[in-house]
């Protein structure tokens, strides 16, 4: 999964949002690292619909803006549990490889 | 909103959304008009004009059917990766060839004076710098430098063959003042540099390694071509003639899962050559030079998406043996 599908997945697993809050949680998610453009967003949201991953949730007016508000689907919650878990697995094997250089002798392993 | 700082921006915005088809929705296009404006209104000027591409790209995306959920923009995310590098690479050839013959005495001995052989020499190293760059960016995963290389190709290109006419091409029957650069060429270099713009840009991130196994190989082929080919020869059977097919084939195998999407992959990378021959070469596809190439691009791509199937296989059986 590449990194912006994870953070808009991510800025969703809470709770619903709509399109341009959801480019302002990414960019907070990112630490402002990641900053998605209209386009980027939008054709983002446009694959994660079409894969079943996130729906609509309903579509509202205010201010005079149209936004549809997004939310996660059980296929987009499972999909972003399994990345996440990938990650986490990823991370664990660096802590613990991290930990054993630290504790094994200068020079490690011939 | 926009029009109180950059009404260019404003006016550029409002030409992309209408790129959109009115079967995207009008409450969606008012959605990404809106999210666009307020973008626009905080950012820079260049930053805005960046916004505005985004929006005109995905909405061009959406008109023609290649966003990256649907059949023919994946294949068009597939095959970016593989045309930005064999673009580079080919420019790779191109720049070495060129600089060997400008580095021999003898070449220019007969032929004109020294101005005359610098000015296309420069207009040369500025066309192939385009896709050479590119094809680093992709090659190191930097997907907006490279789109925005690729469209640097695809606009200067043209402008530096008008500007450098007619000492880079004008004349190019003489190879002493084309350094043997021909209008294919360049015509292959851009249209492969537009395969990269075209592409989803949210799926043009590679997953597999194939793209840096075929710029491998066919890097390889270009320094075997560029270290043993004789002057006057570049026509005759290459290594990169041989080893670029078959490692476009096997990177094709590695990064699709079924025949249907290779082939329509396949079909899409051979297009610029084919294009390049027929429009721009004005003579037909020799028939024995097709045969050649296809033979190769399929012993790559039978034997790579058989070791991909088989590799699957034994992993999922020692997954089910597993305790």
């Amino acid at each position: 999964m590449q990194e912006p599908t994870f953070l808009l997945l991510t800025a969703l697993a809470d709770h619903p949002r709509h399109g341009y809050a959801l480019g302002e949680e990414v960019a907070e998610i990112s630490g402002g690292r990641v900053r998605l453009g209209a386009g980027s967003l939008y054709g983002t949201l446009d694959r994660l619909l079409a894969e079943g991953l996130i729906r609509v949730e309903r579509e509202e007016t205010v201010d005079g803006r149209p936004r549809r508000v997004f939310a996660l689907t059980p296929s987009g919650t499972d999909a972003l549990k399994a990345e996440s878990e990938r990650m986490r697995a990823a991370l664990r094997e660096a802590d613990r490889r991290l930990a054993a250089a630290w504790t094994s002798p200068a020079g490690g392993t011939a | 909103m926009t029009s109180n700082r950059h009404p260019l921006n404003g006016r550029l915005l409002r030409w992309a959304l209408a790129l959109y088809p009115a079967s995207y929705g009008a409450g969606a296009r008012a959605e990404v008009a809106d999210h666009a404006e307020r973008h626009i209104t905080h950012a820079g000027r260049f930053a805005g004009l960046r916004e505005v591409a985004g929006v005109a790209g995905h909405g061009a995306r959406v008109r023609f059917g290649l966003t990256s959920h649907r059949p023919l923009g994946r294949a068009f995310a597939t095959v970016a990766p593989l045309a930005a590098v064999l673009a580079g690479t080919h420019a790779l050839l191109l720049g070495w060839m060129a600089v060997r013959m400008a580095t021999d005495p003898d070449f220019f001995a007969f032929s004109d004076t020294g101005a005359q052989k610098d000015g296309p020499l420069v207009a040369l190293a500025a066309l192939v710098a385009g896709p050479v760059l590119m094809a680093g960016a992709v090659l190191v995963g930097r997907w907006p430098a490279a789109r925005v290389l690729a469209l640097v190709t695809v606009v200067a290109t043209p402008l530096i063959h008008l500007l450098g006419h007619p000492d880079l091409l004008g004349r190019s029957a003489d190879i002493q003042v084309s350094f043997g650069l021909r209008h294919a060429d360049l015509a292959l270099l851009v249209l492969n540099a537009v395969l990269l713009l075209v592409a989803p840009p949210d799926r043009t991130h590679p997953r597999s390694t194939a793209p840096r196994v075929v710029t491998t190989l066919v890097v390889a082929a270009t320094v075997v071509v560029g270290l043993t080919a004789p002057f006057g020869e570049n026509s005759t059977l290459t290594g990169f003639d041989l080893l670029a097919p078959v490692a476009t084939g096997a990177a094709v195998a590695c990064t699709t899962r079924t025949i249907g999407r290779a082939a329509l992959a396949t079909a899409l990378l051979s297009a610029p050559l084919l294009l390049t021959y027929e429009l721009i070469g004005g003579a037909h596809l020799q028939a024995p030079v097709l045969q050649r190439v296809t033979v190769l691009y399929a012993f790559g791509f039978v034997i790579a998406f058989g070791v991909v199937r088989l590799t699957g296989l034994l992993a999922r059986r020692s997954g089910l043996s597993r305790p």
